[in-house]
């Protein structure tokens, strides 16, 4: 089931993220054809390098476009589920984690894509198509476990961190979707507030941590580094870290399907 | 066939009469095959349940045969059939002398109207303020 | 016919903040029986199947599907039709079939296709181009084809010509699995009675009444279109 559905948000998805991402590849390859042919004489007029640098600001611009859209799409394929579509998804025979799962994995994946995406429009409007001399080149460059290590801690970070921001979103759908009318703009408002509420939140957990090495003897923090290597340490540090934003993404998820499960409430 | 369902009637005994007339002016001819429980239903847009009830209250009467294979047939007890028709036309015959006297004709006088009705046919049938 | 429950709802309720819209509903409806649920705009219809169809929760009490509570279970073998159209714009008439063919596995996509065909919708019309009428009608083909125990259609005959009126209505009594409990809402019930076993009236939010529809013809000698209104009068 989980597979069927992912087919077909990857489906309606595809729909209206390849048309936009293939346009703006086209005008990003016309931007760097048109870069090149410019960039190899020195006696065009002034007017013709102003529209080349409008040119390359429309570019970025585009990409920004393509980036918005893809979260914007993501985001919205969430909110219609607690709307009229709903009353077609939401009545499948499909426990409601596996709809969250589906939006989650499709707008992570996407999101990759985008970035990967990003990175390759980058190279081309550089002229450095061939050549990852610049993002690419940590990944090559690493050999030794502790990078490989801090590589794939990295990813991990990327990844929950991303799955967190869209978690915020579905969560702000779920409280929005309690609201007879004005859903949308409940969405928004609770987006905003959830936000706020994790910020204090966060500033306070660094305050009392702070509060709490100054007023325990946090020596032994010390100590424990000290006795490890430095491998271990980052692993250490990196896992807590981790494993707190994991614990963070989970409440969000859960909270938002008891929304979804037994506070139900299509319009 | 047509169905025509009016309102205030019970549906089942709606259901029961039409198909008596069904049978007796050979809508269905003796001995045919009728169509499915389900499809006379859609037909006459009534439930199915209620076309089953009225099918089998024809069948407890003899006018209608399950078919051990599926379905039903029409009896083909042409006796069955005709005692039928004249119940059906003993009953619309009593309504009419019913109605008849209600207007003050006497016996002598129906016979006659029946008559010159049947003779004239149609002209007279145009005009029908009696 | 051995009279199974089906489709029952034990002292229903279910509120919108300070408003109820339903205040302790009670029936039982039987496997095989076509059932008419009526009452004016309002009358918590709609909340009533939607909570049955798993899209609402109650406030309290229950509703039983084939004896278990709305979840995966009853949604396999309930089929619901909206009040409203839910079939994604952006797709395609046959990305539907096949959703709904990947999804139920008592959907019969054979018959579905032969229906959208004799309603002359290609395969590759986008919904989003097809008029209202003729999505409407999709979407109820797509919900009677599939063979379910119990179908819950939210107003069927809302607003549409008495052509389509018709055309559902026959589609309805055509396709729906012998076995299974049907009930439909309506507020406008008209020539429809003729095609139910028993209505269930209800009024602000609590059952009024449910009855055979020849009991009440032959107990009022009235229609039950003429008692609704009687009934609903002011």
């Amino acid at each position: 089931m989980l597979t069927k559905l992912l087919k077909y948000e990857w489906k309606t998805t595809a729909r209206v993220l390849l048309p936009i991402g293939g346009g703006v590849l086209g005008f990003t390859l016309i931007t760097s054809l048109v870069n090149h042919l410019l960039n190899g004489y020195e006696a065009w007029p002034q007017v013709a390098v102003w529209l080349q640098d409008l040119l390359n600001v429309a570019t970025v611009l585009a990409w920004i476009f393509v980036l918005g859209a893809c979260v914007f799409l993501n985001v919205q394929r969430f909110y219609k589920l607690l709307g009229e579509q709903g009353y077609l998804m939401l009545s499948l025979p499909v426990p409601l984690w596996k709809h969250i799962a589906v939006k989650l994995i499709s707008a992570c994946v996407w999101t990759g894509i985008a970035v990967l995406y990003l990175i390759l429009c980058g190279n081309i409007l550089s002229g450095s198509l061939f050549s990852f001399s610049g993002a690419g080149e940590p990944f090559f460059a690493a050999r030794t476990v502790t990078d490989v290590t801090a590589l794939l801690f990295l990813a991990a970070f990327g990844v929950t961190a991303v799955a967190g921001a869209y978690l915020d979103f579905y969560l702000a759908c779920a409280i929005g979707g309690q609201f007879g009318q004005q859903r949308l703009l409940a969405s928004i408002i609770s987006y905003f507030i959830l936000g706020f509420l994790e910020q204090i939140l966060a500033t306070m957990v660094l305050i009392l941590l702070m509060f709490g090495a100054v007023q325990m003897d946090s020596l032994w923090v010390v100590g424990f580094v000290h006795s490890l290597n430095s491998f271990w340490m980052m692993v250490a540090v990196m896992s807590g870290i981790l494993l707190l934003v994991v614990i963070l993404d989970a409440i969000k998820w859960a909270v938002t399907q008891w929304l979804m499960t037994s506070r139900l409430n299509l319009v | 066939m047509d169905w025509n369902i009016t309102a205030g009637r019970p549906v089942y005994i709606q259901l029961v009469e039409q198909m008596e007339l069904a049978l007796v002016n050979g809508t269905f001819s003796p001995g045919s095959k009728i169509p499915p429980v389900r499809e006379l239903a859609a037909e006459a847009g009534v439930n199915p349940n209620t076309m089953q009830r009225a099918l089998q209250e024809l069948e407890s009467r003899g006018l209608l045969q399950a078919q051990r294979t599926a379905g039903r047939t029409v009896t083909a007890d042409a006796a069955a059939l005709a005692a039928l028709r004249y119940k059906r036309a003993s009953g619309v015959a009593a309504e009419f002398l019913h109605q008849m006297r209600a207007l003050g004709l006497d016996r002598a006088e129906i016979e006659a109207l029946l008559r010159q009705m049947a003779e004239g046919g149609d002209r007279n049938a145009g005009n029908g303020d009696v | 016919m051995q009279e199974t429950v089906m489709y029952e709802a034990k002292n229903l309720y279910k509120r919108y903040g300070s408003r109820a819209a339903l205040k302790g509903v009670n029936f039982a409806v039987s496997s095989g029986k076509l059932v008419g649920l009526l009452g004016p705009n309002g009358s918590g219809k709609t909340t009533l199947l939607k909570i049955s169809a798993g899209l609402l929760t109650a406030t309290g009490g229950c509703v039983l599907i084939g004896g278990r509570q709305p979840g995966v279970y009853t949604k396999c073998i309930t089929s619901y039709l909206p009040d409203r159209m839910a079939l994604p714009t952006e797709m395609r008439a046959a990305d539907a079939v096949d959703l709904y063919a990947d999804f139920y596995t008592d959907f019969d996509a054979v018959k579905a296709r032969a229906m959208l065909a004799d309603l002359h919708i290609e395969a590759k019309s986008p919904i989003g181009a097809m008029s209202k009428g003729t999505r409407e009608k999709m979407q109820l083909c797509l919900t009677m084809s599939r063979n379910a125990k119990l179908y819950l259609l939210d107003e069927p005959l809302g607003g549409v010509d008495p052509a389509a009126r018709e055309y559902i209505l026959q589609t309805i009594l055509r396709n729906y699995s012998e076995e299974a409990a049907l009930v439909l809402s309506t507020h406008l019930i008209g020539d429809i009675e003729r095609a139910l076993d028993e209505v269930i009236f209800l009024q602000e939010g609590t059952v009024l009444r449910q009855v055979g529809v020849d009991s009440l013809r032959e107990e009022t000698g009235k229609s039950v279109d003429e008692y609704f209104r009687e009934v609903y009068k002011c």
